[in-house]
């Protein structure tokens, strides 16, 4: 544990957050194919960055959201990144993400942390809810990055995560402890 | 013909356990065995080792161990000699088919003369074997077996081998029967599950090769029965009475050979129950230390303290398996009561495509580790949440076996 960072994937239920990751991690997903809810799973995968070198990241697949059922506080807590992930199909699922968003707001004020907005599902052209204009505008006004893509097309995933592996490698924020005995030693110089 | 009831919490193998488990199923068989026999009335007594001068190098007429630790300079791992393997792969090359397999003998001056050629050749690899007749591989494979310095079976309990015939009822013996290989030191308890899979591949070919179960076990019998280190001569007439009785036992061996590598359920509930026992009394000398020392300065802080659940994140019948090999390193589990192992290995296993992962489906197995075992490995028609009521503070593991 504690290697890498730590990236939690929340969204609406049945957005397809289980179905971007094996898309990305294994490029197999059968589109339409239920395979029951998650209740957490974690994925361990190594991400490109712009500037060619991998990170690894802990990708946390998370229970859908419902209504009445917000995601567990702990979640706020370890993240280093968020992947918020709505179905361009539903407005409620937009609206979810919105709030999710004001949420981490809250929590993670003062530390840095990464977050992107994906937008799943555009192949389903006829059942579309959220426009892109206004889901970017949102984004903009919130300083987020936001896609829209669809796990029929692997290659509409691959930048978004190639972005977040980058800012998430040139933050700081790594997980790891810091390096401890360094200020003890300097306080005990001055004294 | 009978089977084991199937076992809700899946069924343990030999090798499914870890070492220190292992120890504790040991001495269990021991005092189980002891006391089947006591209860019967039938002498049980371990026979004490004799000491006899064995070459420390070699193939025919070497111990057991030594061989292995020959092979295992050549093959790092081997578990059975490789003259043994050999000698098998020699004669099920040829064909399974040949009329009288094993009953008939090979020409006992060529017999010698490879014997000789082997110890020569066999390790420098120079030693050719297309010339190698089947029934003298055969016949060089019951050799082996005979010359082995300690009986395949050992010393100790060959002679309660041979009482299992006495004892009245069929389940009473395949008991005695699975208690004994526990006890069989792990290099002959190996080979011996070799063997019995070849003789048992052996009589799946009957039709045309005539050796039935009844067949094969007479003329093997002798093989691992016959031991001549125990000083007392026995007489020829006895000798015919012990062979039949023998044959019957490596009948029963070959017949029920599945059932008898598997660890009684009893003995590794007995395990996971003195591994729970030798915890309280840890945890319980450990919490006699911290009241002494909390009774000595605060004895109003503790009434306070009061256990907060730790398991929030975690509710109720859901359990977080771990798959540290895999790229999908983790995943909560709602258990069902329909729920087996094999169902969550293939979950984990599902999405992997072979590029990514070099694991084969055979190769990973669910663990059951920590709680009141050292670490098991589960068959896949394991209930995961009878196992998970058994052991509730287990870690749930995906692991390639071995590693």
């Amino acid at each position: 544990m504690g290697k890498g960072y730590k990236v939690v994937v929340c969204g609406m239920a049945s957005v397809g957050k289980t179905a971007i990751l094996e898309q990305l991690l294994y490029g197999k997903h059968t589109v339409g194919l239920e395979e029951g809810a998650t209740m957490e799973d974690v994925y361990l995968a190594s991400v490109e960055t712009d500037r060619g070198v991998k990170e690894q990241l802990r990708l946390y697949d998370t229970r859908g959201l419902q209504e009445g059922i917000e995601l567990p506080k702990h979640y706020f807590s370890v993240a280093d990144g968020f992947i918020l992930v709505y179905a361009v199909t539903s407005l409620e699922a937009f609206q979810r993400v919105e709030l999710l968003k004001k949420e981490i707001d809250v929590f993670r004020d003062k530390k840095e942390v990464t977050v992107i907005v994906l937008g799943n599902k555009t192949d389903l052209l006829d059942q579309r809810q959220v426009e892109t204009e206004a889901a970017q505008q949102w984004a903009r006004a919130e300083k987020v990055r936001l896609w829209e893509v669809t796990v029929t097309d692997r290659k509409t995933l691959l930048e978004p995560f190639t972005f977040l592996a980058s800012k998430l490698s040139q933050s700081q924020n790594k997980s790891t402890f810091p390096l401890p005995g360094r200020k003890s030693k300097g306080n005990n110089c001055d004294n | 013909n009978f089977r084991l009831p199937k076992d809700k919490t899946g069924t343990t193998k030999i090798g499914d356990l870890a070492p220190q488990d292992m120890k504790k199923v040991y001495s269990l068989a021991l005092i189980e065995l002891t006391a089947l026999y006591d209860i019967l009335g039938t002498e049980f007594k371990q026979q004490k080792a004799v000491k006899i001068k064995t070459k420390d190098s070699g193939l025919f007429g070497v111990p057991l161990s030594v061989l292995l630790e020959q092979d295992q300079k050549k093959v790092p791992g081997t578990k059975i000699p490789l003259i043994f393997q050999k000698l098998i792969a020699q004669i099920e090359e040829a064909t399974l088919e040949t009329e009288g397999l094993l009953r008939i003998p090979g020409v006992a001056t060529r017999v010698k003369s490879l014997c000789q050629e082997l110890e020569a050749k066999f390790y420098e690899g120079t030693f050719n074997w297309e010339n190698v007749k089947q029934h003298d591989a055969a016949s060089l494979l019951k050799l082996f077996i005979r010359e082995l310095p300690q009986p395949l079976l050992t010393v100790e309990y060959l002679k309660a081998f041979q009482d299992v015939q006495n004892l009245p009822m069929k389940e009473q013996q395949l008991q005695a029967l699975t208690l004994l290989v526990l006890l069989l030191p792990e290099a002959n308890r190996d080979t011996l599950k070799v063997l019995l899979e070849f003789l048992q591949r052996v009589i799946d070919h009957q039709d045309k090769n005539k050796m039935t179960l009844k067949n094969v076990a007479m003329v093997m019998a002798p093989n691992l029965f016959t031991f001549h280190g125990f000083g007392s001569k026995t007489i020829e007439q006895s000798e015919f009475v012990m062979a039949a009785g023998t044959a019957y036992v490596m009948r029963f061996m070959i017949e029920y050979q599945k059932l008898l590598w598997i660890i009684p359920k009893f003995i590794v509930n007995q395990v996971r129950k003195q591994n729970t026992e030798s915890q309280k009394k840890e945890k319980k000398d450990k919490a006699m230390k911290k009241l002494l020392k909390k009774m000595a300065y605060d004895r109003e802080k503790h009434e306070k303290q009061e256990k907060t659940p730790n398991d929030a994140d975690v509710p109720q019948g859901v359990i977080r398996v771990q798959a540290p090999q895999l790229s999908k390193v983790s995943m909560a589990i709602q258990l069902t009561e329909e729920l087996k192992a094999g169902d969550i290995v293939a979950r984990f296993l599902s999405q992997q495509s072979g590029n990514v992962q070099t694991l084969k489906k055979e190769e990973v197995f669910l663990y059951e580790i920590g709680g009141n075992i050292g670490e098991r490995c589960l068959d896949g028609d394991t209930y995961m949440k009878d196992l998970y009521q058994l052991n509730p503070n287990a870690e749930w593991v995906i692991k390639s076996k071995q590693s």
